[in-house]
């Protein structure tokens, strides 16, 4: 029997789109209909490349001549013409598609244990099962959470409007992201993208609540608001990161830098206005109003001496304020 | 709460006065029909033809635009050309020397610069100075009229011309913090700082507010001799007012703000909690509950607040404690829910405005305090006065913890207090919170 040859087309992760058996040689691959392979890319060229085997049983690529050219994937160079040696591989690009070439005597690697540790997360998350089931658990605990804080009598109205407002929220995320993923590797990825938005909003959730819980325990509102940016920040990053892995041609530690690197950014931007807005003059109290049902027991007291013959740093906080005086008045009244 | 009397620009001066005059005109017709008011009516006419040129207009300018900005009436009180009027009438010129003058108008109506030689904030009287001698005065009298007594205000309602007011003297106000003479008299904004005075001309108050249509206010005349012997004769350096204001106000607090105000004051129960309630008889308290289908708990609300002050300017006062407790029935919420509720009614606290050129923004403390059965989650807030350093407003509350059932959230708030005494205060009344069962 003759050798065989598949054409397979990748999106821009990796992952193959499509995939052609050849076993007649030599044929052509491009976008007019007489080949053998017909690629839909306004960049190929009507009779693109060839594709000839020689003696040895390596596969000879050959430009036809083409306007664009025709290039290797890595290292990224344009050829007239390309060896594959039997067993072998190349991935090369005709206009904005990436082809893989490969032989059926191609050495795939070994099987891997179902045992062998997870992998990663996107492999889960592209089961639609378990991606609904996140995403019902985020969305319930989130509703759940909201429900909590409604002080009618009657609150489904309340409820249906609030579920509705984070189910928009989810939606425009979620959607987002698909459409960058539509762009960058072509395919939506939308349940994937659902998946990590609702994963990232439980872990919103909890880590929100327990810095409420933190603040009215310790009565330490200041800690309580670092603690929040930092860990938004984390949280953020590590969301981003998901998305990225869904739908990025980055390496790994790319990856972490650009997640890591925006989540900063971001949450630079919200201190940045916090400060400002805390610079500005205003008459609001600002004291720690959380309550929470905890048992007393478990919140750290202090007595009333502690408490009122502790207020030194506070008058002289005040005292420094009042003594810059009144701001010079630039303009008149 | 009171209106300080505070005029406002007019530029319907010589309309007013035309209105005055045919009023006074047309209130002669009845004369001679009924002979008793023949007599008031002549009584008064004589008040204001004998001593009305001894009361003057005095007008507080921006020195900028040469805008008014308040307009109120004073009285000469001796030869030297020293005239009485209210603080609140002259209290930007205080403040802020640099952007306004004052000014008194003559009869003639030529307009003539005032100094400020002397304030008394506690009273809401200032003394000021006319480069003028030797025009005719009134005296201020020595002794306390009889309740009932027929007295004549004086002054320039509104900017629109001198006016004068009958009304009779009512004593001095019950369970006022600051001596107050109750006249029964319709006085006007633009009134205050003019002299009330008795048939024989002798000043027995200075107008100063107002509450409702009739019910006025008069700074009795012993504060004015007060003023008068305690400034103005001397011609030492110039005195600084801020700092009197600031001594005046501090000491005034250390006779009627302490920690003791709050424990020897009523007590009110709410639920199975004792909290502070009336403290004293010039403390008004008023309750009331709220209860709607709509929602899953009721409320209970009372509040005390004192009805008197000290005026510092437009946007502040010292001395006004007023507080409020709720008491919250939960009616079917899971602890979740009513903890919600909890800190979102405790969240909450009464808008206390202020201008960044007066005060500091507020700096809080928060903590939660246990004593015997109570803990309470606390936060003690202030905010600093920037030009009468020392004074401070403050707010403390408190919402008790520990019951799903039952909460309980008060909220004091103190203006113009020097910060020891607001924190012994606020310390006193959250140890006044108890519970019994």
């Amino acid at each position: 029997m003759g050798k065989i040859v598949f054409v397979e087309v990748l999106d821009r992760r990796g992952s193959v789109r499509e995939r052609i058996k050849v076993d007649s040689f030599p044929f052509t691959i491009g976008r007019g209909y007489a080949n053998a392979v017909i690629v839909d890319d306004r960049l190929v060229s009507a009779e693109h490349l060839r594709l000839s085997l020689d003696s040895e049983g390596g596969m000879i690529v050959e430009d036809l001549n083409t306007l664009n050219g025709t290039w290797l994937s890595k290292p990224r160079e344009r050829f007239e013409q390309h060896r594959i040696p039997p067993g072998g591989e190349a991935v090369i690009r005709v206009g904005q598609t990436v082809l893989r070439l490969r032989g059926d005597d191609f050495a795939i690697e070994p099987v891997t244990s179902s045992r062998a540790p997870l992998r990663l997360f996107s492999t889960y998350m592209e089961s639609k099962l378990i991606t609904s089931l996140v995403f019902v658990a985020g969305f319930g605990l989130n509703v759940l959470t909201v429900a909590q804080k409604i002080d009618k009598k009657v609150i489904w109205s309340d409820l249906t409007a609030m579920s509705l407002l984070l189910l928009i929220v989810f939606a425009l995320w979620t959607g987002f992201w698909a459409f960058l993923s539509r762009l960058v590797i072509h395919s939506f990825r939308f349940m994937v993208h659902l998946g990590i938005s609702a994963v990232a909003s439980i872990f919103f959730l909890v880590f929100f609540t327990a810095t409420e819980y933190f603040e009215f325990i310790f009565s330490a509102p200041t800690a309580a608001r670092i603690a929040g940016f930092v860990g938004f920040a984390v949280i953020f990053s590590l969301l981003l990161y998901g998305h990225f892995s869904v739908m990025s041609e980055l390496s790994g530690w790319k990856r972490i830098l650009s997640s890591t690197l925006i989540g900063a950014v971001i949450v630079g931007i919200a201190l940045l206005v916090n400060y400002t807005k805390g610079r500005e003059f205003s008459n609001d109290l600002r004291f720690s109003a959380v309550i929470k049902p905890v048992g007393w027991k478990w919140v750290r007291t202090v007595s009333s001496d502690e408490f009122f013959g502790d207020l030194g740093n506070l008058k002289l906080k005040l005292d420094t304020m009042a003594q810059k005086g009144p701001k010079e008045r630039t303009m008149k009244e | 709460m009171e209106n300080v009397l505070k005029g406002k620009d007019g530029s319907m001066k010589r309309a007013a006065w035309i209105a005055v005059f045919l009023l006074m005109t047309a209130s002669l017709l009845p004369v001679f029909s009924v002979s008793q008011a023949q007599e008031s009516l002549t009584e008064t006419q004589k008040v204001f033809g004998k001593y009305s040129d001894r009361v003057v207009k005095i007008q507080v300018v921006e020195k900028d635009s040469g805008a008014k900005a308040v307009i109120g009436s004073g009285f000469f009180v001796n030869p030297d050309g020293q005239i009485i009027t209210n603080y609140h009438v002259i209290s930007k010129l205080v403040l802020h020397q640099d952007r306004y003058r004052a000014e008194w108008v003559e009869t003639a109506g030529e307009i003539r610069a005032l100094s400020v030689i002397g304030v008394d904030v506690i009273n809401d009287l200032a003394l000021v100075k006319a480069e003028a001698m030797n025009l005719p005065f009134l005296n201020i009298a020595t002794e306390e009229p009889q309740q009932g007594m027929r007295l004549y205000s004086m002054g320039f309602p509104h900017d629109i011309g001198l006016s004068i007011v009958e009304g009779t003297y009512n004593g001095l106000m019950k369970h006022a913090l600051y001596k107050k003479i109750h006249f029964t008299a319709p006085i006007n904004p633009g009134m205050s700082g003019g002299p009330t005075i008795n048939a024989s001309g002798e000043v027995v108050g200075v107008n100063v507010s107002s509450m409702g249509q009739q019910v006025s206010f008069l700074v009795p005349a012993e504060a004015v001799q007060r003023l008068l012997n305690s400034s103005g004769r001397s011609k030492a350096k110039p005195p600084d007012f801020l700092e009197d204001i600031r001594t005046q106000i501090l000491a005034h607090q250390d006779v009627f703000f302490s920690g003791n105000l709050i424990t020897s004051g009523q007590t009110v129960r709410m639920g199975a909690y004792v909290l502070p309630g009336q403290l004293s008889p010039f403390f008004k308290c008023w309750g009331d509950s709220n209860h709607t289908e709509m929602f899953p708990y009721h409320t209970l609300n009372h509040r005390c607040s004192t009805d008197d002050y000290i005026y510092i300017s437009g946007e502040h006062s010292s001395g006004i404690i007023s507080f409020s407790h709720r008491y919250i029935t939960n009616e079917g919420m899971n602890p979740f829910r009513i903890n919600n509720l909890y800190s979102k009614l405790f969240e909450r606290s009464r808008y206390m405005p202020g201008d960044e050129e007066e005060v500091t923004p507020f700096e809080c403390k928060s903590g939660t305090i246990a004593r015997g059965e109570v803990t309470l989650k606390t936060a003690f807030c202030a905010r600093g006065y920037k030009k009468l350093r020392g004074l401070y407003d403050v707010v403390l509350k408190a919402a008790v913890l520990g019951s799903n059932r039952v909460g309980l959230e008060t909220e004091m708030d103190i203006s113009g207090i020097s910060f020891e005494k607001a924190v012994s205060m606020s310390r006193a009344y959250l140890e006044m919170i108890t519970w019994e069962k």
